[in-house]
C-alpha cells in the first residue's frame, strides 16, 4: 500500500517536473512579431504642373507668368500615421518626418509596421503647439525636430518652420532675379493632411509611398512672389496670406501609389 | 617610461601606477558637450576616449605630421584665433601658398559639412587631405605610418589609446576625436541669456538687427537679415540647402568655384560653406580667400557691397527688394546700425576656449 502511495507520488512528482521542464523549453506559442512588421518609404517627387520640378534651373512658370526656381523646400510632417480599415490610426516610428523636396532623396522610411491593410495616410505638416513650445535640445542629432539637423527650428525665437520653400524667380516679363523666401510657422498654421489610397503592408515587401507635390499649386489669384517674395509668418497680413498658402498645401501633396 | 613620458606634457590624463593595463577611459559625453547647443552627431565607431583625445592633440601639434617637420596641423589653427589663422591665406611647407583662408575649428561635433567647399563629411576623414596636401603638410601616408611606428611617444598613446601599434587609421581616429572635443559656448552672449542681460543697448540693437529681416518698403531698413545662414545656437545653418553652403554675392564672376567644383553642377558655382559666426572677432581675415581683414569691411559687404549679379547668389540675399517684383537692392545700414552689429557680434567671443588648457599645445 505504502508502495503503492509511493509511486503514485513519484509519478506526481514527475509530471510536474515534467510540465515545468517542458514550459521552459516550449514557451506558449506567440506570434513571431519580428515577420509580422513591414517597412514603407514616403517618397516625395516634386513637380510642377505635369514635369518634374527644376531645382537646378528656371523653367517653372506659374500662373502668373512668374519663373521660379526653388532650392530649398523642406517639411517638418508630425502625427505621420497610416489610416487602418476601421479609420483609426496607427502612428508610424514617433510621429515626426523631415523631407527636403529640393534634396537628391526626399524620402523618409519607417519600419516595424504591423501586416494589414491600410486605407491611407494621414499627417500633420508642422508640430502641435506642445512640441512646438518645449525644449528642442532633448532630440537625437538626426531627428527631424534637432535644433542643428535642418535649419528647421527658429533659433532664440523658439519654435519650428514647418515648411520651408526659398529660391528665385523672375517676375513676369523680367529677367531680373529676385529671391523668394516662405517659412510656415507658428501654431495656428499647424495643417492636417489626409491622402486615401487602400494598400497592403507585408513583411516580404518594402513598399513605397509616392505622394506628388506640385509647387505650381501653392498659387492663386492673391499668392504671387512678385506681390509678396517674404514670408516668415509675422505681421498679420503675412498670417492672412500664410493661411491662404496653407490651405493650397492640400492641393500641392497627392498620394499617387503604394507599391 | 610611459609615466615619465605623462610627466613631461601638460594637462594630459593621469594613471596610478595600477591603471597601466591600456584600457582607455572612456568620455561622458555630457562632460563636454554642453546641453544648451542641443545633443551632438558623434561618430559610432570612434568612441570618445582621454587617451584618444590626448593623442589626437599631440598629433595636431606635432610637426612630424609635415614632410620636412617644418609644421603641424596647428601651424595654422591657432588656438588664440579659436583655431583659425590671422592670414589671409595660409602657407604650407618650403613657403607654399594654401588656396584659400584656414577656417576656424570648434563646435565641429555638430556639423556634417567641413570645408569651405563642404567635400567632407568627416573629421577622420578630412585630416588626411592637409597631411598630404604638396602645399599644406605635404606628408605620402607611408612615410607617415613608419614615422609614427618609429615613435616611442606614439608607441606608447597608441597602446594606451587603442591597445595599438601606430598605424595611419587610428592616428586618423584619435585627431577625430580631439577635434571634436573642441566646443565653444561660453561666450557674453551665452551668459546673457535670451533676455540679454549684462548686454549694452547697442549690443542688445545690434542682436535684433541680426535676426530680423530686411525690409525696404519705406523709411529706414530695421533689419540685417543674418540669421538665415548663421542662424540658431551655433550661428550657422547646418543644412547645405538652408544656407549653409551658399553664395553670398562677393563676386559676378568666379576664380574660385567652391562647392561647384565638387559636385560639378553650375549652380553650386561660387557657394561656400556659411561659417559659425561664434569667435567672429577672432578669425579675421574674413571669406573663404580672406579678402576681408576687418569686420567693418564684411558688415560694408553685407549693407552695401552686395553683387546681385553673382550667379547662384543665396535666394535670402536675392530678396531684399523695395517693393513688388523689384530687383534686389542693398539694405544701406546706418552708421549706428552697423556699429551696433559689430558690438553684437563681439559678445560672441568666448575667451574661455581660446585658453583652455585642454586644447594647448601639449609639447
Amino acid at each position: 500500500m505504502k508502495r503503492v502511495k509511493m509511486k503514485k507520488v513519484t509519478f506526481l512528482l514527475l509530471g510536474l517536473l515534467v510540465a515545468v521542464i517542458g514550459c521552459k523549453k516550449c514557451p506558449p506559442p506567440i506570434k513571431n512579431e519580428v515577420k509580422d512588421l513591414a517597412s514603407l518609404t514616403i517618397t516625395y517627387k516634386p513637380m510642377f504642373d505635369a514635369n518634374p520640378l527644376t531645382t537646378r534651373a528656371f523653367g517653372n512658370i506659374n500662373m502668373h507668368n512668374e519663373d521660379i526656381l526653388v532650392s530649398n523646400w523642406g517639411i517638418i510632417m508630425s502625427a505621420v500615421s497610416l489610416i487602418k480599415e476601421d479609420n483609426t490610426k496607427l502612428k508610424l516610428g514617433d510621429g515626426y518626418m523631415y523631407v527636403n523636396l529640393a534634396s537628391s532623396d526626399p524620402s523618409f522610411t519607417f519600419t516595424n509596421i504591423p501586416e494589414g491593410n491600410y486605407k491611407g495616410i494621414a499627417y500633420n505638416i508642422g508640430v502641435d503647439s506642445l512640441a512646438n513650445h518645449a525644449d528642442p535640445v532633448v532630440w537625437g542629432p538626426t531627428h527631424p525636430l534637432n535644433i542643428n539637423f535642418n535649419s528647421q527650428h527658429w533659433g532664440w525665437a523658439g519654435g519650428y518652420i514647418f515648411h520651408t520653400i526659398e529660391g528665385k524667380y523672375k517676375p513676369s516679363g523680367s529677367t531680373s532675379e529676385s529671391g523668394f523666401s516662405y517659412h510656415t510657422a507658428k501654431d495656428p498654421l499647424l495643417s492636417s493632411h489626409e491622402y486615401i489610397l487602400d494598400f497592403t503592408l507585408s513583411n516580404n515587401a518594402p513598399k513605397i509611398a509616392t505622394i506628388e507635390a506640385d509647387a505650381n499649386k501653392f498659387f492663386s489669384n492673391e499668392l504671387s512672389f512678385t506681390n509678396q517674395s517674404t514670408n516668415h509668418s509675422g505681421s498679420s497680413e503675412d498670417m492672412r496670406l500664410m493661411s491662404l498658402w496653407v490651405n493650397n498645401m492640400k492641393q500641392v501633396f497627392t498620394l499617387k501609389s503604394v507599391n | 617610461m610611459a609615466l615619465s613620458l605623462s610627466q613631461c606634457r601638460k594637462s594630459e590624463p593621469i594613471y596610478s601606477s595600477s591603471s597601466v593595463s591600456f584600457k582607455p577611459t572612456p568620455i561622458v559625453s555630457t562632460s563636454i558637450f554642453p546641453r544648451a547647443l542641443g545633443i551632438p552627431d558623434l561618430p559610432k565607431d570612434n568612441p570618445l576616449t582621454e587617451e584618444g583625445v590626448y593623442l589626437g592633440r599631440l598629433l595636431f601639434y606635432d610637426k612630424l605630421l609635415s614632410a620636412n617637420m617644418t609644421i603641424s596641423c596647428a601651424s595654422c589653427h591657432l588656438q588664440k584665433n579659436a583655431f583659425a589663422e590671422p592670414k589671409k591665406t595660409s602657407t604650407g611647407i618650403f613657403g607654399l601658398p594654401v588656396k584659400r583662408n584656414a577656417s576656424a575649428l570648434f563646435n565641429m561635433a555638430y556639423s556634417r559639412k567641413f570645408f569651405w567647399d563642404g567635400r567632407q563629411s568627416r573629421l577622420a576623414n578630412l585630416v588626411f587631405e592637409p597631411i598630404q596636401a604638396h602645399n599644406e603638410m605635404g606628408l605620402n601616408l607611408p612615410e607617415l605610418d613608419d614615422r609614427l611606428k618609429k615613435s616611442e611617444l606614439y608607441q606608447n598613446w597608441f597602446k594606451k589609446a587603442f591597445n595599438a601599434d601606430p598605424n595611419i587609421g587610428q592616428m586618423s581616429m584619435a585627431m577625430e576625436q580631439f577635434l571634436l572635443t573642441l566646443v565653444s559656448s561660453n561666450s557674453r552672449f551665452d551668459k546673457a541669456g535670451p533676455s540679454l542681460t549684462g548686454l549694452s543697448s547697442s549690443e542688445k540693437a545690434g542682436f535684433t538687427l541680426f535676426q530680423t529681416l530686411t525690409n525696404l518698403q519705406g523709411g529706414q531698413n530695421q533689419g540685417a537679415d543674418c540669421f538665415h545662414c548663421h542662424g540658431g545656437i551655433l550661428f550657422q545653418a547646418q543644412n547645405p540647402l538652408a544656407g549653409g553652403i551658399t553664395n553670398n554675392g562677393l563676386d559676378a564672376s568666379f576664380t574660385d568655384l567652391g562647392a561647384g567644383a565638387i559636385t560639378g553642377n553650375s549652380t553650386d558655382n561660387g557657394t561656400f560653406k556659411s561659417p559659425s559666426l561664434r569667435n567672429i572677432s577672432l578669425t579675421g581675415p574674413y571669406m573663404h580667400d580672406g579678402r576681408f581683414q576687418s569686420l567693418n569691411e564684411v558688415i560694408d559687404h553685407y549693407s552695401d557691397n552686395i553683387d546681385f549679379s553673382s550667379p547662384n547668389i543665396s535666394p535670402n540675399l536675392a530678396n531684399h527688394v523695395s517693393g513688388p517684383g523689384g530687383p534686389p537692392e542693398q539694405m544701406r545700414l546706418t552708421v549706428t546700425q552697423k556699429q551696433d552689429l559689430l558690438n553684437f557680434l563681439q559678445t560672441l567671443t568666448d575667451s574661455t576656449f581660446i585658453s583652455n588648457p585642454k586644447y594647448s599645445n601639449p609639447f
